[in-house]
């Protein structure tokens, strides 16, 4: 992390934020990283509008809209024809809230980032969101990125995949395995489609 | 599970980032400290205006829901502000108003005393304010009062910035 380098010229970024201050200072930031083009809407309807004829590579949009919660938007950008639909979002809130976080990712934003935002993590949080190695994934009541962060397996063991492993183990057909062999056999994997 | 998709996208995003050049991430979080702390002084004075913005809304005779809602946004936004700038006890003194308002705006409740506490503890922790004051001491006193109501206090106020990149921070 510590020895990455960005190049953010000609790179462009929505701000999603009714709160004058804070985007100033975010636009700040963004410059002396390097993001010199950035648009900024008050609220989510102009949001929704400006995206219909505008393609942006990152999207930060703040917790709490005056008229919209940051998850309704994303959710809506999520299912919007591609580009916009794969844009990494950052939903960035504040203190006030802060219940909103889980919401957020399960709406679909890559990154939900607590205010006030430091240079510091706001340079980690785009690196992070442009190296995000995670699928999309569409679903009935989900789009936007697998929201598992780690090859943890299932939940309780209890798989609901197809490809899921089973926790069942049956009697020994074969010779003994080396334990390399084995994590690499129960180590969780998922099947990717193009 | 009809209709599931999961597919790799390379977004534009990653492929603008790791072309080559760029800055590297000591230089790029220097230039982002370097340029919030040359629009310091103007960020100050917005504390300073939304203070008296947060005192004035306070006294005024509009409706108490519109009152609180309104306490809780100011106080809300200055914790940007303050946290930003360094000004920690701030951020956190408004952190306990919005804790404050918040439990008031749910109950439909509104009672001078320990708004004006917190208030006033604002007005203390400000920059540039004179008064010898113990910020912890204060602080503590806010959580207490907020205990006295059986509203729950948040977390202490924690910047996320480093001694390496808080140029802009004192």
């Amino acid at each position: 992390m510590t020895d990455a380098r960005l190049r953010l010229d000609g790179v462009t970024a929505l701000i999603v934020d009714g709160d004058k201050h804070a985007v100033g200072l975010m636009q700040q930031m963004l410059r002396g990283l390097g993001l010199e083009s950035t648009t900024v809407v008050e609220t989510g309807d102009r949001a929704r509008n400006i995206l219909k004829t505008t393609s942006f590579d990152l999207c930060l949009i703040e917790a709490e809209l005056e008229d919209m919660n940051a998850a309704d938007l994303v959710s809506e950008i999520r299912h919007m024809p591609p580009p916009a639909k794969h844009m990494p979002i950052i939903v960035v809130t504040s203190y006030a809230h802060m219940r909103n976080i889980t919401r957020a990712r399960d709406a679909g934003a890559h990154l939900v980032v607590k205010k006030p935002v430091s240079p510091k993590v706001l340079f980690d949080r785009i690196d992070w969101a442009a190296s995000d190695s995670r699928p999309f994934v569409e679903a009935s009541k989900y789009a936007g990125p697998d929201r598992r962060f780690k090859f943890a397996g299932p939940p309780d063991g209890v798989g609901r995949r197809d490809n899921d492993l089973s926790p069942e183990v049956g009697d020994a057909t074969e010779p003994n395995m080396s334990q390399a062999e084995i994590d690499a056999l129960i180590k969780p994997t998922r099947v990717m489609t193009e | 599970m009809s209709g599931f998709q999961s597919y790799k996208v390379k977004t534009r995003l990653s492929k603008l980032v790791h072309r080559t050049g760029g800055k590297s991430r000591a230089d790029a979080i220097s230039a982002a400290t370097r340029n919030l702390l040359a629009a310091r002084d103007g960020y100050i004075e917005t504390i300073e205006q939304q203070i008296d913005l947060i005192e004035r809304t306070v006294s005024t005779d509009a409706p108490v829901s519109d009152r609180l809602r309104l306490l809780n946004h100011l106080s809300n936004n200055l914790i940007t502000l303050a946290g930003t700038f360094g000004f920690d006890p701030l951020a956190e003194a408004c952190m306990r108003l919005c804790d404050l308002t918040a439990a008031f705006l749910e109950r439909d409740r509104w009672e001078d005393a320990p708004i004006a506490v917190h208030v006033r503890t604002i007005r203390v922790l400000a920059p540039g304010s004179t008064e010898t004051v113990d910020p912890t001491t204060l602080l503590a006193g806010l959580r207490a009062l907020l205990a006295h109501y059986d509203i729950a206090a948040g977390p202490s106020f924690t910047s996320g910035w480093t001694s390496s990149s808080s140029g802009a921070a004192k």
